[in-house]
């Protein structure tokens, strides 16, 4: 076939012929080697985590993806396209300028505390005087999670990147991942009945432009209980929350073994 | 461990009655190897092909799931190409069945050629002059593709994804989809369209022989189109065969309707198409040759009945229910359209392969017939259960509908 074999004759149909075909193998394998060689240059800079996020967040249903002010109401059904990375979003950094009052927000009956960050994955973050920030389950997680079998936390000295897996949890059936809603280095691990799961020393200065807080992290709570309601009573075909009363302490016991871990994926954002 | 491969809210039958499903499929596959195990022992007396009959089985099912895969290509050039957005609930499992349809024919080729181990001499020593040669060339060049497209589906694995780099490679790869698309489509239109120039270009055989446009005989351009036609009704039929036996709502109706409208437009011009290449033949190309048509059909079973149900039966009237809105609105009808469509290019096939050989070509030749010898068969039901088997364990652990679990939680 190339010169050097005794058949090769040199002629416009071979050359045609086998060219297009050398064309079309060089295009294909140049491509795949491209992917791959982009793969692993993302995994060395880091960027895995953030890939990952933008690829889980891209198959999240648009109930999970609303935009701060959606939940506010200054932007009443607008949906995040950026990932909740809303450090380059133009319109937050516009409505914080203006920084209109919010309206008052109704918790749900969940907990949200002062001195808490909470991130949309359902982790919070809380600033330490020593400069470390740790980390947890925010309220209405933790109850969804109930009793949990496994905790699989990372090992002091492990890394962390923002929006890439912070711990596991597995639940009966259920295994879930928690976002991380910052990098660093985790320099202490903690537990449930600790107060907090993760102390991490934060790469660089903090930057929480993208958390969420106050009355703004009470509404996404309070819309995160009506994605609850509808993940459940989606496969159940009955609402299996009660409407009017307060959520009870272990919200996993409403949720059928079955369910349990398609419910925790959908609402701690793992596709 | 089956439980955590499966994609999260996907609900799969119980593993041992999974497994139970697979047995008859793999004993088919089975009893498919020990026949090609026997025909590369002994030899391709195994089969009842001679040199008279040199097509048998083996190339019509090439030729068939060739066509029938088609709709891995079309559907990645809707998709990806123009931008046909909903067929993002099918472009997975029509990859999955396009490599299925290809890597069975490759399987089925290097059994047919008799001595594998030989088949680079085709690349090492091409004859360039031949449309085989460029069909051999496409082939193993869109197998190579389809197995590039089918790759992000596996690193997409429940488990798998939790490796980053595999996630971030399945990442990379969808990125650069487009090109591969448009390799795969570039690959399906010449080989679709040599698998038909074969047979056009016969001069010795009044039968097969066309017109040709330029280069090419007409029937290297009715095979693209008749591919590229019924490929999207295969991915429509084999959607719905799929939601049947695992009783799940795969796709949203409007899928199905998309699918349809594709094919129906489709089917029909190459119906059209298919009807002026007859009518040029009937009247100029094979009496020009001093063979009347009629003599082609005066050889049981091959009546003129043959070229009705081709062209009318199996080619007009789906492309006309495809097209029907009221046909469309009612499943039955639709996947009855379908299925005729389907039937169609599979009996085409029949027609171009066996017909084409069976009939007498010189004056002192006889009508032959040929049947298959049970070797034969098993290795075209061993393809059968290969791709029952893959498919099954694709659909099992792999998320080929992105839709399903969405329409599960709906309810």
């Amino acid at each position: 076939m190339l010169p050097g074999n005794t058949d090769f004759i040199l002629d416009p149909a071979n050359v045609i012929f086998l060219g297009a075909f050398a064309l079309v193998l060089v295009t294909a394998l140049g491509t795949l080697a491209f992917a791959i060689v982009s793969a692993r240059r993302a995994v060395a800079r880091g960027q895995a985590a953030s890939i990952l996020w933008h690829e889980e967040f891209e198959e999240l249903p648009a109930s999970a993806r609303s935009c701060r002010h959606a939940l506010t109401g200054e932007l009443p059904g607008r949906h995040c396209e950026r990932a909740f990375d809303c450090k380059g979003c133009e319109t937050h950094a516009r409505l914080v300028a203006d920084a209109k009052p919010l309206p008052s927000i109704d918790t749900g009956g969940f907990f949200v505390l002062a001195d808490r960050l909470y991130h949309r994955g359902h982790a919070w973050l809380k600033q330490e005087e020593d400069g470390t920030v740790t980390l947890g389950l925010d309220d209405l997680a933790t109850r969804l999670v109930g009793k949990s079998d496994t905790l699989d936390l990372p090992a002091v000295g492990e890394r962390l990147a923002e929006n890439g897996p912070a711990f596991r949890l597995k639940a009966g059936k259920a295994r879930v991942r928690v976002v991380s809603p910052v990098s660093g280095e985790v320099v202490e691990t903690g537990g449930l009945g600790r107060g907090f799961l993760l102390r991490v020393r934060p790469d660089g200065p903090l930057d929480t432009r993208a958390l969420l807080s106050g009355r703004e992290a009470a509404a996404f709570l309070s819309r995160e209980l009506d994605r609850l309601q509808l993940a459940i009573s989606g496969a159940r075909g009955v609402p299996a929350l009660a409407d009017g009363g307060l959520p009870v302490d272990d919200l996993s016991k409403a949720i059928p073994e079955e369910d349990r871990d398609r419910v925790l994926g959908e609402m701690l954002l793992e596709a | 461990m089956d439980d955590t491969l499966i994609g999260r809210g996907l609900k799969r039958t119980p593993l041992p009655r999974f497994l139970l499903w697979l047995v008859p499929w793999a004993a088919l596959l089975a009893l498919g190897l020990y026949a090609v195990y026997l025909c590369f022992a002994v030899g391709l007396n195994q089969t009842n092909m001679d040199n008279r009959f040199a097509f048998g089985l083996w190339i019509y099912l090439d030729l068939t799931v060739i066509a029938l895969g088609a709709g891995a290509f079309f559907t990645g050039f809707l998709l990806y190409i123009l931008k046909k957005k909903e067929l993002k609930a099918v472009i997975n499992s029509a990859v999955v069945i396009g490599f299925i349809c290809y890597s069975g024919a490759v399987g089925i080729l290097m059994v047919d050629v008799g001595q594998p181990l030989r088949a680079w001499f085709t690349f090492w020593h091409p004859n360039v002059h031949s449309m085989l040669a460029e069909v051999t060339f496409c082939l193993t060049l869109y197998l190579s593709v389809l197995a590039i497209e089918y790759a992000p589906l596996v690193l997409k694995n429940r488990r798998l994804k939790e490796v980053p780099g595999l996630l971030v490679l399945e990442n990379q790869l969808h990125k650069v989809m487009v090109v591969f698309a448009g390799i795969g489509t570039l690959l399906s239109f010449f080989h679709q369209g040599s698998l038909g120039g074969l047979y056009g270009v016969l001069r010795g055989n009044p039968f097969a022989f066309r017109e040709h446009i330029g280069i090419w005989p007409t029937t290297f351009f009715l095979f693209i189109l008749s591919a590229a036609a019924v490929g999207p009704s295969f991915i429509l039929l084999t959607t719905w065969l799929v939601g049947k036996v695992s009783k799940k709502r795969l796709v949203s109706p409007e899928v199905f309707q998309t699918l349809a409208k594709i094919s129906g437009w489709l089917l029909l011009v190459y119906v059209v198409l298919k009807g002026i290449d007859s009518l040029v033949w009937i009247n100029s190309t094979s009496p020009k040759t001093g063979v009347q048509v009629s003599s082609f059909y005066a050889h049981p079973p091959f009546g003129t009945w043959v070229l009705f149900a081709e062209v009318v039966l199996l080619g007009l009237v789906p492309a006309v229910m495809l097209l029907s809105r009221r046909v469309r609105a009612r499943t039955g009808l639709l996947v009855l359209a379908a299925a005729m469509a389907c039937a169609g290019v599979v009996l085409n096939r029949y027609i171009m392969t066996i017909q084409t050989l069976a009939l007498p070509s010189l004056p002192f030749d006889s009508f032959l017939s040929y049947s298959p010898s049970w070797q034969e068969i098993a290795a075209f039901l061993a393809v059968l259960g290969y791709g029952v088997l893959l498919y099954s364990i694709s659909f099992r652990w792999l998320n080929l509908f992105p839709e399903e679990r969405e329409l599960a939680t709906k309810g």
